[in-house]
């Protein structure tokens, strides 16, 4: 029983991201809650069928605007795995920096509209000026400040130089200062407490069930960790903890990712204190003639999975697991029996990216009913024109 | 060549090898348009590798008895599928609502190979 339902999305300013939310609500309670998904199509894994490699490489790595590069090294794995190919020591280190990198600034981005969920923008402004930081080592080791076309199959584009490592260990440098003057305002802010703490709550167990992965399975003390699971590129030479809470509340799952970017700092400073020496070898051409392979990566929101599937020299099949379509069929649970109020902070604590989820949709089909741009100018537009 | 673990399997055991593998972690499930029928993969985690169970189903009939009920995260993964391919996961309670296509969305599943429509 219900007194109505309240319709939040797909356009909604407390949602960075389209998607909607169905709610029955009895007063102000959630009695029960909908997810509606497919807002933010892209057809990727249609598109990529039939590309030859290179070419699905850039396809690849503009899957997300946060996480790109853990997209194309999880679809690099794969071409690397069939071709029985070990990449140079370097080459590992440089991959390793790159996504942690990655990680540092996925989850200041996430913080930062965290706190600005729950009012506290003041917090929001310091957490984006710093991660300025980082994307300005983006731009100077990759050369992209969003995307980092810095893979390669078998290879990097770019390496490394004695500058470019001062300049990477000065910038965390200020990071790490800023953070630990923020884990202060975290651990006594009482708003930042009132809000969080007890909310939205997933147990070990049911985080289990649910096949949770990364800092969301991590904050419900079920660890996932792929780093540490599966170590790939050259996370087995490293010596990092993975960042677990027993609370699984919001809060939790706060101070996880917090943590987890001071431990990513460390990751890169030993990463950069042991980079061995080495030529990395020149981008060429790679030739499958048939093959199949899986492989995970540990993007900042969790285990990032490819299946592809490669038929002379083109790819047959290339299947995309995001951690988001991981996590997110556990929001409903969350939701109910909440309150309206807390409904942006929940679906914000599982830090979802609805664009990396939602790739496939029918691009060019002759009996379609989808409107597209032309339908909709002639039915909507076209007394303007 | 390639390193994949696959397991081929029979459609009639499949409740038994979901059974056995209730208390490890789902990653997903793939389907892929082989021409003449279509595969299933059910990818679990391993303490190694990824462990990748293969069913092969008819074109005529594709159906396979749904795991939502062990395996709560298949939900989505199966409406996907279905959304996709047209794989009918016998048991799945929202199978029918769109996951990722509009409401309205008649016609083939986008992702079957349609070299001979196109020609």
């Amino acid at each position: 029983m219900h007194d109505f339902s309240l319709p939040i999305g797909p356009i909604n300013p407390s949602i960075k991201e389209p998607t909607c939310i169905k709610l029955d609500l009895e007063g102000n309670t959630i009695m029960k809650a909908y997810l509606q998904l497919g807002y933010v199509h892209k057809g990727v894994e249609h598109l990529l069928e039939g590309k030859r490699i290179e070419q699905a490489l850039y396809i690849a790595q503009r899957i997300c605007g946060i996480c790109s590069f853990c997209h194309s090294n999880g679809f690099n794995q794969t071409i690397e795995k069939m071709l029985d190919y070990e990449p140079p020591k370097r080459v590992k280190y440089i991959r390793t920096l790159v996504t942690e990198l990655e990680r540092i600034q996925s989850h200041i981005l996430w913080m930062g509209f965290m706190f600005h969920e729950f009012g506290f923008d003041t917090m929001f402004q310091y957490l984006l000026r710093d991660r300025e930081h980082i994307l300005e080592v983006f731009e100077r080791v990759t050369g992209g400040r969003v995307h980092h076309a810095i893979n390669k199959p078998k290879t990097v584009r770019y390496d490394i130089d004695e500058k470019d490592i001062k300049f990477i260990l000065e910038k965390l440098k200020i990071i790490e200062k800023q953070f630990n003057k923020y884990l202060d305002i975290i651990k006594t802010d009482k708003v930042t407490k009132k809000r969080l703490i007890n909310v939205g709550i997933i147990k070990k167990q049911q985080a289990k069930r649910y096949c949770l992965v990364g800092p969301n399975a991590r904050a419900s003390n079920l660890n996932n960790d792929i780093r540490k699971k599966h170590p790939y590129d050259a996370y087995p030479y490293l010596d990092f903890d993975c960042i677990m809470d027993r609370q699984g509340d919001a809060y939790a799952r706060l101070i996880v990712r917090f943590m987890e970017v001071l431990e990513s700092i460390k990751i890169i400073r030993q990463l950069l204190k042991g980079l061995p020496e080495g030529e990395i070898p020149k981008p060429s051409l790679v030739f499958i003639k048939e093959g199949m392979a899986t492989s995970q990566v540990e993007a900042p929101r969790g285990e990032n999975f490819y299946f592809t599937i490669v038929k002379d020299n083109k790819l047959e099949r290339v299947k995309i697991r995001t951690p988001t379509f991981a996590v997110i069929n556990i929001l409903p649970i969350l939701l109910e029996n909440m309150v309206i109020g807390d409904v942006p902070v929940i679906l914000h604590s599982i830090d979802p990216c609805f664009s990396c989820m939602e790739r496939v949709i029918v691009v060019k089909d002759k009996k379609r009913e989808v409107m597209d741009e032309h339908a909709f100018l002639h039915k909507y537009c076209d007394h303007h024109h | 060549m390639s390193q994949i673990k696959i397991k081929e399997l029979k459609v009639e055991n499949f409740k038994k090898e979901i059974e056995d593998r209730k208390n490890r972690r789902l990653i997903a499930i793939s389907g892929v348009d082989q021409g003449n029928n279509f595969a299933v993969y059910y990818h679990f985690d391993d303490r190694e590798e990824v462990e990748n169970l293969k069913f092969t189903l008819s074109k005529d009939n594709p159906k396979i008895p749904t795991i939502v009920f062990d395996f709560p995260s298949s939900e989505l993964y199966e409406r996907e599928t279905h959304d996709f391919f047209g794989i009918e996961f016998e048991g799945n309670p929202r199978l029918k609502e769109k996951l990722f296509l509009p409401e309205d969305f008649k016609g083939k599943p986008p992702l079957l190979k349609r070299e001979n429509e196109d020609a």
